[in-house]
């Protein structure tokens, strides 16, 4: 039933992203109404006709080897099969023949049906492989029908990897070898965490009387998901073109994923230490090595992905909208964690000023979480936040969607946490006021609130002041008034992108082409123009036309 | 070298570091087998039967009556690591007390204390009553 349930979303979320692509795509104009129908149709019916053979087909070889499957039949398997592969044996056929045209190779169709079927079954076998590796490592042996679900999705892959190669268009394929990558080292990334875990809770330890935890050495994990790094990343993507979706791999997973997660780590073993010696620890110090044990793990393989990636993009100085995004976002993370932790801190000095108890156990944890979440997420925040403001006299900074989307949502967040912060507290004071009972108690009552109120205000204001400060320096931006370029020519102009301007190509029969540059050059020395551009024999020629 | 080769390398090496630390850690790590005439010795049978599903020795190692009114079939332990935490006399028996580390994947984990209580039968210590997961409440 669940997995049923799952399946459906499944699909139907892959049914979503196809609409909003074709939509995209058919905006540009690339195909027609019907052929983005058809292409949905047969490459969506393809996808589930071939997960369908892959099911039916592992299903059927583990009914046939393992007979201790309680209750199997091979009905539904060979249901499967029966109706499944006769029906993608001639959508196949059908898509072969089509496949010869350029457009339907280089749709997005065809792509997706590859990037969607690879996939698949890269995750299939994928989680085969980590069960056959952990049943080995307890000393299990693998179960039948994980071995064919590796040989059968394995099969089904490899197969479409080649297919993509062969058939596929490449700079539509980078997605799904960036996904593939990011599915690598995910796997990869959490051997490491694992292997960290386990060597150190392993070593001196003298007390242990049994075990059956082999399996959570990583080891399946590192080796699986390495091998599919590799391919997918080293491989193929590592010294490919560097591309936005590129980039977005390697900042953002690669980079900024990585540093939270190593910064987590940190967070959580400094936080143990202080546990230890201050507040109120596990009951013995093996229990609270353990804990530091998994912060380790964090800690380490949060700081291997980090650096690699961070060595791979090195040398890369455009700053592009990725880029910001990534220092906005850990920017943001280090701010959230600060506010948050001054508002703790706020609220324990309240309580001492005012000589509320701050005793309990529970009470000083938070206090030390309070204080070494500071003492992580302040130089987070600052690193990335000053390396932000660095450029905040480029105009480009300044205006770039990120960094004002990024003030704004720490600015609106705060500013309505102190707001709905405030509301508790009038209330709070309200309340006693009409009883006759404002004291002690009512400090105690409000000392939360205010902790939020003053923490959220006083970075909803600097976020303010950065805003107001940058719409001063930001130049004036004036709109082009929309003109209209027609060139005499058989050249392709869709490519041109100039805001205001709409280009014309007419007389698609002549023989003169011109090139971008040379269409450009002519349009930007008659600014605010319409033009009519043709060819002279002593080259191109621009006409000003009267304004309709 | 490249230089996006260099930092793999580096990686390389590390996680070849890793995997030698963790295969010499496996192969060094002593269980040590404790003396099968005390009480914890024969905690660590049990234990060990319980992981292994052998049915036949667990029998062995407990009363009539806890088989009988326990159940000890329901008995069930995942990817765990045990340990013995404390171990007294009572004045009819004995008391270990077990560490049960349960491995919840991703390096998480959680600890439950199971207390396991014994007899003497014939000069043999039984496993009489073992709180969830090793056995039921008594």
């Amino acid at each position: 039933m669940g997995g049923a349930l799952g399946t459906l979303i499944l699909l139907g979320l892959i049914g979503y992203g196809v609409i909003v692509i074709t939509r995209r795509v058919r905006g540009k104009g690339a195909a027609d109404g019907p052929t983005t129908v058809r292409r949905l149709f047969v490459y969506l019916t393809g996808y589930g006709l071939v997960v369908a053979i892959a099911s039916g087909l592992s299903g059927l070889i583990e009914e046939a080897f393992d007979r201790s499957v309680a209750g199997s039949s091979p009905a539904f398997s060979l249901a499967l099969l029966i109706v499944s592969i006769p029906a993608y044996s001639g959508l196949a056929k059908w898509t072969y023949g089509l496949l010869e045209t350029r457009e339907e190779s280089e749709s997005t169709g065809w792509a997706f049906y590859l990037t969607a079927t690879a996939i698949t079954a890269l995750l299939v076998s994928l989680a085969a492989a980590l069960s056959i590796g952990d049943d080995l490592l307890r000393g299990d042996g693998p179960s039948t029908g994980q071995i064919a679900a590796v040989v059968v999705w394995g099969t089904l892959w490899a197969t479409h990897w080649w297919l993509a190669h062969h058939f596929g268009h490449a700079p539509k394929l980078r997605f799904m070898r960036l996904i593939g990558s990011a599915i690598g080292l995910i796997t990869a990334w959490t051997g490491i965490a694992m292997m960290v875990f386990w060597v150190l809770t392993s070593i001196g330890d003298t007390a242990t009387i049994a075990i059956r935890n082999s399996a959570a050495t990583g080891i399946s994990p590192l080796l699986a998901g390495g091998v599919i790094w590799a391919w997918y990343w080293v491989r193929n993507e590592l010294d490919a073109d560097r591309t936005a979706l590129w980039e977005a791999y390697v900042l953002l997973l690669g980079s900024a994923a990585a540093l939270l997660v190593m910064i987590g780590g940190a967070w959580r073993a400094l936080y143990l230490v202080a546990e230890w010696f201050l507040g109120d620890p596990e009951p013995t110090l093996r229990a609270q090595l353990l804990e530091a044990a998994s912060a380790a793990g964090l800690l380490v393989s949060g700081t291997l992905v980090w650096w690699y990636h961070r060595s791979v993009h090195r040398g890369e100085t455009v700053r592009t909208n990725i880029v910001r995004l990534h220092d906005y976002v850990l920017a943001g993370v280090g701010m959230t964690v600060v506010v948050v932790a001054l508002a703790a801190l706020i609220v324990a000095a309240l309580q001492a000023a005012f000589g509320t108890s701050i005793a309990g156990d529970t009470r000083t944890n938070i206090l030390l979480a309070a204080v070494t979440g500071l003492m992580v997420a302040t130089p987070l925040w600052w690193l990335y936040w000053a390396s932000a403001q660095r450029f905040a006299g480029d105009t480009e900074e300044i205006t770039s969607p990120v960094r004002r989307g990024y003030i704004f949502a720490i600015f609106g967040v705060a500013g309505l946490a102190a707001i709905i912060a405030l509301v508790v507290l009038v209330f709070e004071v309200l309340e006693a006021a009409f009883d006759g009972d404002i004291g002690s108690e009512t400090i105690a009552a409000i000392d939360n609130p205010l902790g939020v109120v003053l923490a959220t205000s006083a970075a909803a204001w600097y976020h303010w002041k950065v805003f107001q400060s940058d719409r001063e320096r930001a130049p004036e931006v004036e709109t082009p008034e929309p003109r209209t370029v027609t060139v005499i020519t058989s050249s392709d102009l869709s490519g041109l992108d100039v805001p205001g301007v709409t280009f014309k190509a007419l007389a698609p029969e002549s023989e003169q082409e011109i090139t971008n540059a040379e269409l450009l050059t002519l349009a930007e020395a008659r600014p605010h123009d319409d033009l009519m551009i043709v060819g002279t024999s002593s080259g191109w020629e621009a006409i000003a036309l009267a304004k309709q | 070298m490249t230089d996006t080769q260099k930092p793999l390398s580096v990686i390389g090496f590390i996680v070849i570091g890793l995997i030698i630390a963790t295969i010499v850690v496996m192969a060094v790590r002593p269980i040590e087998t404790l003396d099968p005439q005390t009480p914890e010795g024969v905690v660590q049978q049990y234990v060990q039967a319980v992981l292994d599903d052998d049915e036949a020795s667990i029998e062995i190692l407990v009363t009539d009556r806890f088989e009988a009114e326990c159940d000890s079939h329901r008995a069930y332990l995942g990817d765990v690591r045990v340990s013995i935490s404390e171990s007294s006399d009572l004045t009819n028996g004995h008391l270990v007390e077990v560490e049960i580390e349960h491995d919840q994947g991703l390096g998480g984990s959680y600890t439950e204390i199971s207390d396991v209580r014994l007899i003497q039968v014939n000069e043999i210590w039984l496993i009489d009553g073992a709180e969830w997961p090793l056995g039921c409440d008594f």
